[in-house]
């Protein structure tokens, strides 16, 4: 039979509560039982007063030291041995964010993807795919110097009988693809646009 | 002595692990006071406790994120005083550290009728030194039993439930422990030669 389900007295049961009374910790039931109890028993009154006594002083327990000093103590021992590395740091950032580490890598992934598609679609980086490609037609393509006059470039073209069929631009650089209809007068062509003194390269395609 | 709501504590934690004083500070400022108190009823011996009481927030605030919510954390920082003081205890080796008196943890077959009425008798300032060093001689499991329901002052079921054992013997040493103190007061005035 455990201690619970012995059959008590009532002295016993007064000496069991006694403590929660103090603190009122009981039920309106074991209240009322002590209550009764301390009224009709002169003993229990003074076992009662000897209780809340020792509870005062228990209560009392370093009331009489001064916090500040052992605060201040406590702070000027924290910050030497404070010392956190950088991803310490991080780590408790984000933990302050509310973002685990596992998921701030995940983010980190999908937002770099993120930027390296939108990059790929607005071609930041000047790698215009159609640039690399020459169209099936031409026969030449010709990368113009910087701020270069198209005008005096088209009017050579047509006098050689060729036309720019596709052109390019990357930045401040811009290419031209021409087709010619006579292919013995691809040299000459060649010659009369690097002569304008415009033209960065000239490349036959083949 | 209540904990920090659990929103409030993390954010605070999470600012000690920055490097905040502040916080520090907010988190010393609310569990100091039962924490020395939990130590110094272990320990009889206010000097050590400040070292301990000292050693214990030091550990605490150095790895914040060790707490992980599953209990209060007035019970982690008191189960890191725990550690601490029986660290110190065993440094010490000597019996300030143990229990003066031994204690059976039998429940209540046979009341003893003590003497409560031995504290009326002396002036107040004189009477609580005696009671302190009466409590201070008791082991260590009573003055737990004290300081969670008279410190913290928490119902019987909680104070078995955080000392792990049954109601029953929650009971019996809280009694027995004030019928040692008793006991004990009576020890010293027994012992004094008798003025006339």
């Amino acid at each position: 039979m455990s201690d619970d389900m012995k059959p008590t007295t009532d002295q016993t049961r007064f000496e069991q509560l006694l403590p929660f009374y103090i603190t009122h910790n009981l039920s309106d039931e074991d209240r009322g039982f002590m209550q009764t109890y301390i009224a009709t028993h002169p003993d229990a009154k003074k076992a009662a007063h000897f209780a809340e006594r020792l509870s005062r002083i228990v209560r009392n327990t370093g009331t009489n030291r001064n916090p500040e000093a052992a605060l201040n103590r406590l702070l000027a021992d924290y910050q030497p041995r404070h010392r956190m590395s950088l991803i310490q740091r991080l780590k408790a950032k984000l933990r302050s964010l509310g973002i685990s580490p596992p998921l701030a890598i995940a983010l980190l992934v999908i937002v770099g993807q993120g930027i390296g598609y939108t990059a790929h679609k607005m071609n930041w980086f000047g790698t215009d795919k159609e640039s690399v490609v020459s169209p099936a037609e031409a026969d030449l393509s010709i990368t113009l110097k910087r701020g270069a006059e198209m005008g005096a470039v088209v009017t050579i073209l047509e006098k050689y009988g060729a036309s720019i069929v596709h052109s390019t631009a990357a930045g401040d650089v811009q290419k031209i693809f021409v087709s010619i209809i006579d292919k013995a007068r691809l040299q000459p062509l060649i010659d009369a646009i690097m002569e304008l003194g415009i033209v960065d390269s000239v490349a036959v395609l083949l | 002595m209540k904990d920090l709501p659990a929103k409030e504590l993390q954010k605070l934690l999470n600012l000690i692990a920055l490097g905040d004083n502040k916080a520090v500070e907010t988190i010393y400022r609310h569990y100091q006071a039962s924490v020395y108190a939990f130590i110094r009823l272990r320990v009889r011996d206010d000097q050590a406790a400040e070292e301990i009481l000292n050693d214990t927030f030091m550990i605490a605030i150095q790895k914040p994120a060790q707490y992980n919510g599953t209990s209060e954390f007035k019970t982690w920082l008191c189960g890191i005083a725990k550690n601490v003081c029986g660290t110190w205890m065993r440094k010490q080796n000597s019996g300030l550290a143990r229990s003066i008196v031994e204690i059976n943890e039998e429940v209540f077959d046979n009341l003893p009728s003590p003497d409560w009425d031995i504290v009326s008798r002396l002036e107040s300032q004189e009477m609580d030194d005696v009671l302190r060093e009466c409590i201070d001689q008791l082991p260590v499991t009573h003055k737990e039993a004290f300081f969670w329901t008279w410190f913290e002052e928490e119902p019987m079921e909680i104070v078995a439930e955080r000392l792990e054992c049954p109601l029953g013997t929650i009971k019996s040493r809280l009694f027995n422990a004030r019928a040692k103190i008793a006991d004990c007061v009576k020890g010293v005035f027994e012992s004094e030669p008798a003025y006339v």
